[in-house]
């Protein structure tokens, strides 16, 4: 091979980050997603969202309810609850909402989080009203049998026993989110335990789409290649015929402040290499310190140059895979760090490579070079993340939920390229704290002792 | 059907032999792009010599002549650009995206990591430990066990039959085994750059031919795609044993098709009505009526000169038997009957209509005509596929189930505990039974 490169020469300098060059990016293209909003006389909000270009829909209806509003012996109910909406209402039967999704094109789906409950179908645009009328249907008459929910519940537990109990590492996330928190809403999984599964009744269900399924505690956003004055009228006409009901009281989050270190260890007899979780306690979703853990996660774990990730994975060859996410809550949200070791490595090592890691970040702050590598970072993936129907839909309505307005988004994403290092510095300062820092070691069961 | 028209590409082919396409679609500033090499996939591993691909794809991000793995990281960072290279069976592909505006840099950047690799030896060494721990990792994982297993028998003694580079393949290879690879493999004759974005495809096509024009020609790699495996017989049976497991993970694959295969259109209609999505037969039977899984899904996954049709289903371990027996019964009555007037309607209208949700992106129409292109298919393949599903009747959806679709060959994998698993296996039919890295008896 020559070993002269044609591109040593030729390559461009580095072009520093332009904030004005960003901006014009924003206006003219990433905030390019007009939105109107309505509210029915049933107190349901709806919000439209003219995607021309591909003749796509998606009817995305979010409720305002999650695994956080589930009390001990009902874990997992939220969810449960979730798959009996794709079980037929008064006018689709059982296994019809499938089919006739299908029969139209379009994909369909339903998530459950700890914070909201969404039902979505992406729909060819010509077929837009297919899905108000199919989610209109279940919010308005759903029908619960002791059927179906005995059918959904063995469901369920196959879905829990695929995803986490018979995944390696899976249960850990459990016991971090467990140990982490203090308040009962977020300490428990989403999927639930068995025996609640179990023990999950027709009445909880009636009781549970009494009050919160109601058009009040909803928000409809219809998001691609459609006419808003017809959506809108489409929306009235379908969703308009759902009587109002009662509205469940907002459901707030909090928790002490944390005072100490938390650790557990945890035998998995499915792992075959040890792992460790690091994780701090952040302020809830739209604070101010996110900004700054945003860029955090970037520096340190986001790119193929970060800190951390560059150091442990490739350089010093310590993990096999070392991942960083800010994981955003309405209550109380969390900053993680994941590593699946190398053999022969220790525990803790690599804890304290992680946490010496953080604690210098949150000294010395990002450099410059940094930051503006994680601006673009962070532009690129807005882009790339608002490139389908789906993904817009998801985006406004989270904030129109959430914070009674679709658009505010657009001052977050601005809040958030404005951001400083002395900011991303004192964020991290503020978070990758001792004190509100808890440890969770997973040792493959062969390893033990 | 309402029209759906994916847009047209325009080609120019360079001095160094590489054809570059462009194509404009989206919505939003990025850049798509794909480098596709023929034959560059792990088919071309040499004998003793299994990873060699995966392992040389894994290093381009490694350092190129001018830049140290540390420089090209931080200029990757610096423009955002998300790229990475990976070697399938028949072919490796280098992927690209980038914000439009970056455009002309990030091409200059990819062309820097694709045509002046450095493939260090530390870094080569780096990647093949990093590829062998991994695999204590994924031995440790039931899908990859039941994969692993299910293509080695089905595939036997072909290079389709491997999921997964070896431990002793990795340890064999060298930084010169990788050079060697890379420069017999990664020419530019015989690849295709395909660009896919909001702007005009003219102006994607020049942004290509300023960074990639100058190429000199270097020589085409002469590549001939593997012969297609020898047709197997009977039903083979195999248990891999996870003595922790809760669950039996179970699948079920035969010999299909290729993708250039005329029938793969009516295979496709016809999975569907199987078991491609919720409303499929697999899956209104044995989970919304029987409550036995949360998913079973069935496929037709083509390579390049053979192909399989598989399904699947994972269920609590004490089920295993009525999962096992209602996923075979469902498939023989399907190959049997074919689908219903009703599912085969169904079928039809999912598929075309589904297909622009599939299509919303730049990278969906990138990865569309990578696929296209690595099958030797026709020009207008895409532009045309939604008719071609549409025309499919039920009868030839039948014939190509009863043909292709029936379990009486190939190979059906079970993960989970042997102590209960096997004698509900023995009861189907002979069954090896396999630790997890490995034959058990």
């Amino acid at each position: 091979m020559d070993s002269v490169s044609r591109f040593r020469e030729e390559a461009a300098p580095r072009r520093p980050y332009d904030g004005r060059l960003l901006e014009a990016a924003i206006r003219d293209f990433l905030f390019d997603i007009p939105t109107v909003t309505e509210r029915l006389g049933n107190g349901l909000t709806v919000v439209v969202a003219p995607q021309p270009g591909v003749p796509v829909v998606t009817v995305d209806v979010t409720y305002d309810v999650g695994s956080r509003v589930e009390p001990p012996g009902k874990t997992g109910f939220a969810h449960l609850f979730e798959h009996l909406m794709f079980e037929g209402s008064e006018n689709v039967g059982k296994g019809e909402h499938f089919r006739r999704v299908a029969e139209a094109g379009g994909v369909m789906n339903g998530t459950t989080s700890e914070d909201r409950t969404n039902y979505f179908e992406t729909l060819p645009s010509e077929n837009l009203d297919l899905g108000l009328f199919l989610e209109a249907d279940r919010m308005r008459a759903l029908v619960l049998t002791q059927e179906k929910l005995d059918n959904q519940r063995l469901a369920v537990k196959e879905e829990k026993r695929l995803r986490i109990d018979n995944e390696p590492y899976a249960s850990s996330f459990e016991a971090v989110d467990a140990l982490a928190f203090d308040c009962f809403a977020y300490r428990h999984p989403v999927i639930g335990s068995m025996e609640d599964l179990d023990a999950a009744s027709l009445e909880d269900a009636a009781e549970f789409y009494r009050r919160y399924y109601a058009p009040g505690n909803a928000l409809l956003c219809l998001a691609g290649d459609l006419d808003p004055k017809e959506a809108f009228e489409s929306a009235r006409r379908t969703f308009g015929a759902v009587p109002a009901r009662e509205v469940a009281p907002h459901f707030e989050i909090s928790e002490p402040v944390q005072e100490g270190e938390r650790r557990a260890e945890r035998t998995d007899p499915l792992a075959a290499l040890p792992a460790l979780h690091v994780v701090f306690k952040a302020p809830p979703r739209r604070h101010p310190d996110l900004l700054g853990l945003s860029y955090a996660e970037k520096i340190l774990g986001g790119g193929e140059s970060s800190r951390l990730w560059r150091r442990l994975v490739k350089d010093e060859e310590k993990a096999l895979s070392l991942s960083l996410s800010l994981d955003e809550r309405r209550g109380p949200s969390l900053f993680r760090v994941f590593s699946v070791l190398r053999p022969g490595i220790g525990l803790a090592e690599l804890e304290g490579d992680i946490r010496r890691g953080l604690e210098a970040f949150a000294a010395e702050g990002p450099t410059a070079v940094e930051m503006a590598r994680a601006k673009r970072m962070i532009l690129s993936s807005a882009v790339r993340a608002t490139q389908t129907t789906q993904a817009v839909a998801f985006l406004l309505s989270e904030y129109g939920l959430y914070d009674r307005d679709a658009d505010l988004w657009q001052e977050d994403f601005a809040a958030l390229l404005d951001v400083t290092a002395a900011e991303v510095r004192d964020a991290a300062a503020r978070t990758f704290l001792p004190l509100r820092t808890t440890v969770v070691t997973v040792v493959p069961e062969e390893s033990e002792g | 059907m309402r029209p759906f028209p994916l847009p047209p590409f325009v080609e120019q082919r360079l001095p160094s032999g590489l054809a570059v396409r462009a194509a404009r679609w989206g919505k939003r500033p990025s850049v798509s792009a794909a480098l596709f090499f023929p034959g560059a996939g792990s088919v071309s591993d040499p004998e003793g010599l299994a990873g060699l691909a995966e392992v040389t794809s894994d290093t381009f991000l490694d350092g190129t002549l001018s830049k140290n793995g540390q420089a090209l990281a931080e200029a990757m960072d610096d423009l955002a650009l998300s790229c990475g290279v990976s070697a399938g069976y028949d072919s490796a592909t280098a992927h690209l995206s980038i914000l439009e505006r970056d455009l002309a840099e990030g091409l200059s950047l990819f062309a820097e990591i694709v045509t002046e690799p450095a493939f260090r030896e530390e870094e080569v060494d780096r990647n093949r430990r990093r590829h062998v721990d991994s695999l204590q990792e994924l031995r440790s994982e039931p899908e990859f066990l039941g994969r692993e297993r299910l293509l080695a028998e089905l595939y036997q003694g072909h290079p389709y039959a491997h999921l997964a580079p070896t431990e002793k393949g990795l340890t064999s290879l060298s930084a010169g085994d990788v050079q060697r690879f890379y420069s017999s493999r990664f020419t530019l004759d015989g690849a295709t750059l395909i660009l896919v974005g909001p702007g005009d495809e003219e102006t994607l096509l020049s942004a290509a031919v300023r960074v990639f024009g100058s190429i000199p020609p270097s020589g085409s790699a002469t590549w001939t795609p593997p012969s297609p495996p020898t047709p197997r017989e009977g039903l083979a049976f195999h248990l891999i044993d996870r003595k922790d497991a809760v669950q039996t993970n179970l699948l079920f694959a035969r010999p299909a098709i290729r993708l250039a295969d005329p029938l793969y259109a009516a295979a496709v209609v016809a999975n569907q009505s199987l078991g491609g999505g919720a409303s499929s037969r697999l899956f209104q039977v044995l989970r919304e009526e029987r409550g036995l899984t949360y998913g079973t899904y069935s496929s037709v996954s083509p390579r390049l000169t053979a192909g399989h049709f598989g399904a699947s289903i994972d269920c609590r371990t004490d089920a295993t038997r009525e999962a096992l027996s209602g996923l075979l019964d469902l498939i023989q009555a399907f190959a049997a009957e074919g689908p219903t007037e009703e599912e085969h309607s169904r079928s039809r209208r999912y598929l075309t209509g589904s297909f622009a949700i599939s299509h919303e992106t730049p990278a969906a129409v990138v990865q569309g005509e990578v696929s296209r292109i690595q099958h030797g298919l026709p020009e207008d393949t895409w532009r045309t596929w939604r008719d071609r599903v549409d025309r499919t009747t039920r009868e030839e959806a039948r014939d190509v189930a009863a043909r292709l679709f029936s379990p009486d060959i190939g190979v059906v994998t079970a993960v989970g505990q042997a102590s209960v698993v096997r004698p509900i296996l023995e009861s189907f039919g002979p069954t090896t039974v396999w630790d997890s890295d490995g034959p058990r008896d």
